[in-house]
């Protein structure tokens, strides 16, 4: 899109006209749901989050400062639609208890051949806590201290559930190898489900209590 | 090495994840989850079905109301019927037979009266003062027009019992009217035909000096209701000959019209299917309902506004849209001969945009720009349109009649999303029911 025509459509959405809103939505869906996949459990819900961010693009528009990249300023958008969602959600959190008998080994993950929905299957699997602070850690690229903050949590919580959930995806990279495609098929038609039945010791704890510690 | 190695995963993910790719593409019922919460932060199925509901209850309630009332109201003109038939009787009687009261006694016991029993337990006096108050106050020339009972004065009696008479009443008369029973109605109705504002027939007044007669010479006991019963008479038909009671018609209407914005010069045909109220009082009629109507429309974008603006402007713009069209009109009967009835009609009609979905059209084909928009629920315009119609109505029969009606739609304000001066034109077709007629059925 160029940036005449993403103007054009701004100056439009902020007249409230429904059909320039339509326009940006599908213009830039895409990217924005590429964003709220990644913190979601499933479709149906990052398609809650995206519209929720949406939603708050619509009403806030005139807050936008037209001399910054749009793009930019609707990916923080979108994580932070998602972080509310997790803050929302937070009451009663799945933790997940890490098999330390397990060995793993530290090999290089960065040349791994592994599709997207390979990626997204594991990150979805991930406890929601786990997956929101590696999603702003090892994706958005916030530091722990700014974690801490946006999440209420202290750094050094930030830092052991990064850890945690590095652990996890570890363990999953390693039984994909295992077992290639089994995460392919299961995400076959990109819902992703809810139910985590290949994760056999779940606890169930409120997250608030281990997190206030 | 283990940061190395733990930011290898990182960038795994972060890499992998960056192009969502198809797994993100676009679904237009997110677009319209999202819309439902523009609209007013509700889910989309419940706003439509509120809206809905609220209509179809109301419509509901006038329906209820006025067939209630076609039902219950023939109910009670027949009880009132009942009420006069069985009140002719002994009028008939009274107004042949003033004379003997003997006779009248009869008819009296025959009507059930409690009154009288009450009289024959009370002592001589407080019987006569009760009577005699009731009797005289049909006296001629003594009545008070709009007085209350309790300031009769009788100068035509003798000055003791007169002063009895202006005292008020006993207080045990005040509780047979205010007993309720059937047996105690008569009397009830006596205090009310007291305010009765119409002067009694001078022969019910004589009829009144005998009676008032009778109870001076000891025959006291019922004779006022006989009088009661005299002085109901002329109120009854007072209250007959004057009825502006309001009809109430039901119709259901269906109507092909053309359709046009600024003219109609490129019109596309549409049709109307509803249910229309009708209350008439004289010759004029006042009707309201809801109509369904699909108004296709093509109209060059000139005529089309629009917030967003295109990279390049379509050159038509083709629109479908399903309208829900509440009027509220006024209409007046010019003329009424036989079994024709024909009258000119106006008012107001409010539009709910059910759909609106729009096709644009572009000088070449291939142009990058919307092809299509589609909107639902989202335009209102309360009483933006002008309703202009010409009734002609044909009796089958009392209850039943058909109509057709040639009528225009003229817009005081922009129609739909792209504010368009869509016109409509056509002739609706109705079969009518007459819930409530004027005329009494036969």
């Amino acid at each position: 899109m160029g940036e005449a025509e993403l103007q054009q459509l701004v100056s439009g959405c902020l007249k409230d006209d429904r059909l320039s809103q339509k326009l940006l939505y599908k213009a830039f869906y895409g990217f924005a749901m590429g964003i709220c996949l990644r913190y979601a459990n499933n479709r149906y819900e990052a398609s809650e989050v995206l519209n929720q961010g949406f939603f708050k693009v619509f009403k806030n528009l005139e807050k936008y400062d037209s001399a910054k990249p749009f793009k930019a300023w609707l990916g923080r958008i979108m994580v932070n639609a998602s972080i509310d969602y997790y803050r929302s959600n937070l009451k009663v959190a799945y933790t997940e208890e890490l098999d330390k008998a397990e060995h793993i080994n530290d090999n290089d993950y960065a040349d791994k051949n592994l599709s997207y929905n390979e990626l997204l299957d594991m990150i979805s699997k991930l406890p929601r806590a786990y997956r929101t602070i590696f999603n702003l850690f090892a994706i958005e690229g916030y530091t722990h201290e700014e974690i801490g903050e946006m999440l209420n949590i202290s750094t050094g919580t930030s830092k052991s559930n990064l850890h945690k959930a590095r652990e996890k995806l570890k363990v999953m990279i390693a039984e994909s190898e295992r077992m290639p495609g089994y995460t392919a098929k299961q995400s076959g038609d990109n819902i992703i489900p809810i139910n985590q039945n290949n994760t056999p010791n779940l606890s169930i704890s409120f997250i608030n209590r281990t997190n206030k510690k | 090495m283990k940061e190395e190695k733990e930011d290898s995963i990182d960038k795994l993910f972060s890499r992998g994840l960056s192009d969502p790719g198809d797994n993100a593409s676009y679904r237009e019922e997110d677009w319209d989850a999202l819309e439902a919460m523009l609209d007013g932060k509700k889910p989309k199925t419940a706003g439509i079905s509120r809206n809905i509901i609220y209509l179809i209850t109301t419509i509901a309630a006038m329906l209820l109301l006025v067939i209630g009332w076609a039902f219950f109201r023939p109910d009670n003109s027949s009880n009132t019927n009942q009420q006069a038939g069985n009140k002719k009787p002994h009028v008939k009687q009274d107004s042949g037979k003033y004379g003997s009261p003997v006779q009248q006694q009869e008819v009296l016991a025959s009507s059930t009266l409690s009154a009288g029993k009450s009289n024959t337990d009370s002592a001589d006096g407080k019987g006569r003062k009760r009577k005699s108050f009731f009797t005289l106050s049909a006296v001629p020339g003594n009545r008070i027009p709009t007085g209350k009972t309790t300031s009769i004065v009788v100068p035509h009696y003798t000055e003791a019992t007169a002063k009895q008479d202006t005292t008020p009443p006993d207080p045990r008369l005040n509780n047979i009217a205010a007993n309720g029973n059937k047996a105690n109605e008569p009397i009830a109705n006596n205090l009310n035909v007291k305010h009765d504002t119409t002067p009694p027939d001078p022969a019910i007044n004589m009829a009144a000096i005998k009676h008032a007669d009778s109870v001076i010479n000891g025959s006291k006991k019922t004779e006022l209701v006989s009088v009661v019963d005299d002085i109901k008479k002329p109120r009854k038909t007072v209250g007959t000959a004057v009825s502006y009671q309001p009809t109430f018609a039901m119709s259901i209407i269906a109507s092909p019209d053309v359709n046009g914005v600024n003219g109609f010069n490129n019109t596309r045909v549409g049709t109307n299917a509803g249910l229309m109220l009708t209350m008439g009082v004289s010759k004029w009629t006042i009707s309201t309902g809801a109509v369904y109507a699909d108004k296709p429309y093509a109209a060059p974008f000139s005529a089309y506004s629009t917030a967003y603006k295109f990279a390049t402007n379509p050159t038509e713009v083709y629109a479908s849209c399903t309208v829900l069209d509440i009027p509220l009109n006024v209409g007046y009967q010019v003329y009424n001969k036989n079994r024709n009835k024909f009258s000119l009609g106006t008012g107001l009609s409010s539009y709910f945009m059910l759909r609106e979905n729009y096709t644009y059209d572009y000088p070449a084909t291939g142009t990058p720009g919307p092809a299509t928009y589609n909107i639902r629920n989202k335009n209102q315009h309360i009483f933006g349109v002008l309703n202009l119609n010409a009734t002609y109505q044909r009796e089958i029969n009392s209850r039943f009649g058909l109509a057709i009606q040639p009528y225009m739609k003229l817009p005081l304000t922009g129609i739909g999303y792209g504010k368009v001066n869509l016109r409509s034109a056509g002739v609706a077709v109705g079969a009518t029911w007459n819930i409530i007629s004027g005329k009494k059925p036969k």
